[in-house]
């Protein structure tokens, strides 16, 4: 009795230690399979070939499944005519694959792509596309055919200057009911001039790596403001964007960080305070990101900031951010006081225990849907030529998953999870979504010099779920910008609706809320970009819902 | 009176008789000392001194073989004695100068060597006991000139270039120090310090692949070499092998468990993010050794990213009882104190940490962000443009760094011009950079403008003394 006794409480016990997910790696298998080629594999000689790419979930052909956008780069060397590595679109079949309509859907470009953001800028009802370049950044403009073209030119994007756009995201900062483009520009990078590892003035752990961004010009970010008629306006002086105290810009979300229902915007920059532009309300931002306390380390230092994740992690009602930062840093946990002050909890969230990875792409998402927000981390590092040093975290690294434990505190729960977290991987731009509609959120991660990664997350939990597509009419048509609070039992949650997010990447545009136990959502209340605040009530769980503004109940926000 | 008289004619011995069995006594002792029969060699010169006392040679003779017998005082007598029969003889203000040198009294070894030196500008020893001399009293750019003119004079003076290296490395030109010290290591392979010099000095330059090689060796030769393998463990830590250094540091706890030891086992753990282990091995260390202020520290870093602050502010403080200016532990303290909210506490620790560390710009920013906590907006305002400025130097001076490394890439390339403007950029952006204006000189003197490039070599030796202006 003593022995059964015995082995049904280790049993119980290993069943306890067992988490109610896992992943699954399915990018071969669902077809997502064009390599992302990005600078040397074995060695870089200018940090343009460090950066690697994003990715995007896009609902490009408007059925209500996510497609996945992943942007491709080149090398120094360059390819021949036609065989140059180019952006992939892939539509999803529904069935847990995709199939790759690059050739024919016009988003087929070459050279040094950067990230991806997704919005409806013409309020179409379709969602387009923004890529940022080493180079040009180009906006597509969806057709609805399965065609994207190319509406750059003719929207007065053209930029003459070779700038190093990366982070972007689609937003309404004027609540005019059309959204805006928000470009991060990293460095202001000249490869005549740029010096070169050889130079011996650039080194990591003793050896040479490529230089920057410290000691080469910075970039200065860019707004564009949608004037209606399919072209946009360089408002980046006017709306004091390139005041910003920090430049080295690279991991761009949109946010309403003052819950004033007015969007701002976070830039995580790199070997630099970060930047957080509030929205003034009257076409200007101001970056108060230092006197906010979101710009620096918990004791006061610049960062390599990369990726940036948003969410109330914490429940209050606040939109709280998690930086991704560089080897031997660690990654940084901004708790969002609600007063217009962040309070850096990196050691008291207990995020503080990893600084051996390098950190990407990130998000905030609900794992096991019981309400709380958990965190994916997508790491590896920046210089192939960390083969020559042997250390336990080399070029390709594992990702870092923390679980919420509800108290402020997140738990590494990484090696219980095992693989394919686990596996090692050169990952870098990582979009949030539900690909396969389950109620689950998926990953879908751009790795440098290698396929991509989808890692589907399998769900044990038994909880329930609610992700709401939210569409504007008088709002922006995509919504970016809305703010939804759900009451579902016990669990009160906010989430948003953001442009950009992750490092370079674009997330799901849906919201998605995990329920618990909760069967339904006694109430969702919306506050819509430009202001309306409406109600659905008893919303059943379990499924995706589509609210219209204008379609709801007239509510006061609580 | 002319017996007297004949008395003192008798007692007086003729001068020149006396002074050739002086030198006669004088010739014996060399002959005695270069058969190795000291204490003969002692007497003989002795005898020539009671013949003729101000025999100058014979006092520095008997004052060398005093020194080779040990009997240092003496010597340094014998040899006062004969620099102050014969003021320009250059044995006698060498011999003492170097002795006074070797018994540890460098202020007054000074001036001997530089009479010395003033005598036969062209003798490569005398030269090192005058750099050595120099160095010793912190006049380090003097003592550079000396020593470099010392290996210039005899290149095959080991220790001449370990000093050099040493001073340069003092100075800040790593890059020099690494020559000088590889270049001692090399004539004379045997010299552990030269070898352990060369490891750290390679170190400090990011060469951390012949830093480890060369501390291997030097630990493969002599394992009981704790200072080797300390140095060997901080080599691994730089290079990123955290498990190599770890495993050194391991063995040299087994084999010495000494502070230092458990202290740098602590940090390399501590990378390594095993706090518990880290944590352990630290508090080893400060129990060890209560006067190191390193362990306590560490600890304190190592508390605060486990969020146990109250314990990391109790480390910290006696961090700074064992060092009071210990600026990083002054600036983390300050920072715990924050998060619990004392913020005069934590301003107090600031401008402590400013007081200890004038270009600390997170101190600054920091106290700024204190000050506004605190209601005091003009005292933030100016602490938050302080950390400002210092940052925008600090930007300034990498930026500089890069300018001069296209300024030489085009000069190479024959593009004067461009080299120009890249090069005044870089003294725009770093004016305290001696390279920057050094380069701009070259670049100068290429064009042929030769009154300015003169005015930038001379503010090049003035922000570093140790530059040579190469002829034209």
């Amino acid at each position: 009795m003593l022995a059964v006794a015995a082995v049904a409480i280790a049993v119980a016990e290993a069943e306890e230690d067992r988490l109610p997910y896992s992943f699954s790696e399915v990018a071969q298998g669902a077809g997502i399979t064009a390599r992302t080629v990005f600078g040397g594999a074995e060695s870089n000689r200018y940090l343009l070939e460090t950066t690697g790419c994003g990715a995007a979930f896009i609902d490009a052909d408007g059925d209500g499944w996510l497609d996945a956008f992943l942007v491709n780069g080149t090398t120094l060397e360059g390819f021949p005519r036609g065989q140059e590595p180019v952006n992939h679109l892939y539509r999803n079949r529904r069935d847990g694959t995709f199939e790759d309509v690059t050739a024919s859907s016009g988003l087929g470009a070459s050279g040094w792509g950067q990230g991806a953001c997704v919005g409806d800028y013409d309020n179409d009802g379709r969602e387009d596309l923004y890529v940022t370049s080493y180079g040009q950044n180009r906006l597509y403009h969806n057709r609805g055919d399965g065609r994207f073209e190319d509406a750059t030119a003719r929207a007065g994007l053209l930029d003459p200057r070779t700038r190093w756009g990366t982070g972007c995201a689609f937003l309404d900062y004027d609540r005019d009911g059309k959204l805006d483009v928000f470009a991060a520009n990293y460095i202001d990078l000249d490869l005549k001039t740029a010096p070169v590892p050889e130079s011996g003035l650039c080194r990591y752990k003793g050896i040479a790596v490529a230089c920057g961004p410290p000691g080469l010009t910075g970039g200065k970010n860019v707004l564009y403001r949608n004037r209606g008629d399919g072209t946009f306006e360089d408002v980046s002086e006017r709306a004091g964007i390139t005041k910003a105290r920090g430049t080295y810009g690279l991991g761009v979300s949109t946010f309403d960080f003052d819950a004033d229902g007015w969007v701002d915007v976070y830039v995580a920059n790199d070997s630099n305070p970060s930047t957080l532009y509030r929205n003034n309300r009257d076409g200007s931002f101001t970056d108060v990101g230092i006197e906010a306390g979101c710009a620096f380390s918990l004791d006061g230092k610049n960062q390599a900031g990369m990726g940036v994740g948003i969410g109330d992690y914490d429940r209050n009602g606040t939109f709280d951010i998690f930086k991704t930062n560089f080897a031997g840093d660690t990654s940084t946990l901004y708790v969002n006081n609600g007063d217009g002050s962040c309070e850096d909890r990196t050691y008291a969230g207990g995020v503080g225990t990893n600084t051996r990875w390098l950190g990407w792409g990130a998000g905030f998402v609900d794992l096991d849907n019981d309400g709380w927000l958990d965190v994916f981390l997508t790491n590896g590092h920046v210089y192939p030529e960390v083969w020559k040093l042997p250390t336990e975290a080399a070029y390709k690294q594992r990702k870092v998953i923390y679980r919420n434990l509800r108290d402020g505190r997140l738990e590494d729960v990484t090696e219980r999870l095992g693989a394919p977290v686990t596996d090692a991987r050169a990952g870098r731009g990582s979009a949030f979504g539900d690909y396969d509609n389950d109620g689950d959120v998926d990953v879908l991660v751009n790795n440098v010099n290698d396929a991509p990664d989808l890692y589907r997350l399998d769900n044990r939990s038994g909880h329930h779920w609610l992700t709401v597509k939210l569409v504007g009419t008088v709002s922006n048509r995509s919504a970016i910008g809305a703010r939804v609070r759900s009451s579902a039992g016990a669990i009160t949650q906010v989430e948003e609706v953001r442009g950009g997010g992750s490092y370079i990447s674009q997330n799901d545009l849906r919201v998605h809320f995990g329920l618990g136990g909760a069967t339904k959502a006694e109430r969702l209340e919306v506050r819509w970009p430009n202001g309306l605040v409406e109600e659905w009530r008893d919303v059943a769980a379990d499924r995706i819902v589509t609210l219209t503004e204008g379609t709801g109940t007239r509510a006061r926000a609580e | 009176m002319a017996p007297l008289l004949i008395l003192l004619l008798a007692a007086t011995p003729a001068p020149a008789g006396l002074a050739a069995r002086a030198r006669g006594h004088y010739e014996t002792g060399l002959r005695e000392e270069k058969a190795g029969a000291l204490q003969a060699a002692e007497a003989a010169y002795r005898e020539a001194l009671r013949l003729a006392p101000r025999m100058a040679r014979a006092h520095d003779r008997l004052g060398f073989v005093l020194g080779q017998l040990g009997r240092t005082q003496e010597a340094l007598d014998a040899f006062r004695r004969a620099a102050e029969a014969d003021p320009k003889l250059f044995d006698a203000q060498y011999h003492l100068g170097a002795t006074l040198w070797w018994a540890g009294d460098s202020t007054s070894a000074l001036i001997p060597l530089r009479k010395a030196v003033a005598l036969d500008p062209r003798h490569a020893e005398a030269r090192y006991y005058l750099g050595v001399c120099l160095k010793s009293q912190g006049q380090l750019g003097a003592g550079v000139v000396e020593l470099r003119e010392a290996v210039r004079l005899n290149p095959r003076i080991p220790l001449a270039h370990l000093h050099l290296g040493l001073a340069l490395q003092q100075m800040g030109d790593i890059a020099g120090a690494v020559d000088s010290l590889r270049r001692a290591a090399e004539l004379d392979p045997q010299s552990r310090d030269a070898r352990n010099s060369l490891g750290v000095a390679l170190m400090l330059k990011g060469d951390a692949d012949e830093a480890i090689a060369t501390l291997r060796s030097l630990v493969a030769d002599d394992p009981a070499d704790a200072e080797a393998q300390q140095n060997l463990g901080s080599a691994l830590l730089q290079k990123g092998d955290l498990e190599g250094a770890v495993g050194v540091y391991r063995s040299l706890v087994a084999e010495r468990p000494d502070a230092l030891a458990y202290y740098n086992l602590g940090l390399a753990l501590k990378q390594r993010d095993d706090f518990p282990a880290s944590e352990k091995a630290l508090r080893q260390a400060m129990t060890l050794d209560e006067t190191l202020p390193d362990p306590p520290y560490t600890l304190g870093v190592v508390l605060w990213q486990t969020n146990r602050l109250d314990e990391a502010a109790e480390a910290l403080r006696v961090a700074i009882e064992r060092k009071p200016d210990y600026a990083e532990a002054h600036y983390l303290l300050g920072t715990i104190l924050r998060s619990n909210g004392d913020l005069a506490g934590a301003a107090e620790e600031f401008r402590q940490t400013i007081r200890d560390q004038p270009g600390s710009a997170e101190a600054y920013l920091s106290l700024g962000q204190v000050l506004k906590r605190q209601g005091d907006p003009e005292g933030a305002a100016s602490a938050l443009a302080e950390a400002e400025r210092i940052n925008k130097k600090k930007i300034d001076t990498q930026a500089a760094t890069f300018a001069i490394d296209l300024g030489k890439r085009r000069l190479a390339a024959s593009d004067l011009a461009g080299a120009l403007e890249s090069l005044r950029e870089a003294v725009r952006l770093a004016p305290e950079m001696a390279d920057a204006h050094y380069q701009l000189g070259l670049a100068l003197r290429r064009q042929g403008t030769r009154k300015e490039a003169q005015t930038h070599f001379a503010a090049a030796q003035r922000l570093a003394p140790w530059l040579l202006i190469p002829p034209e």
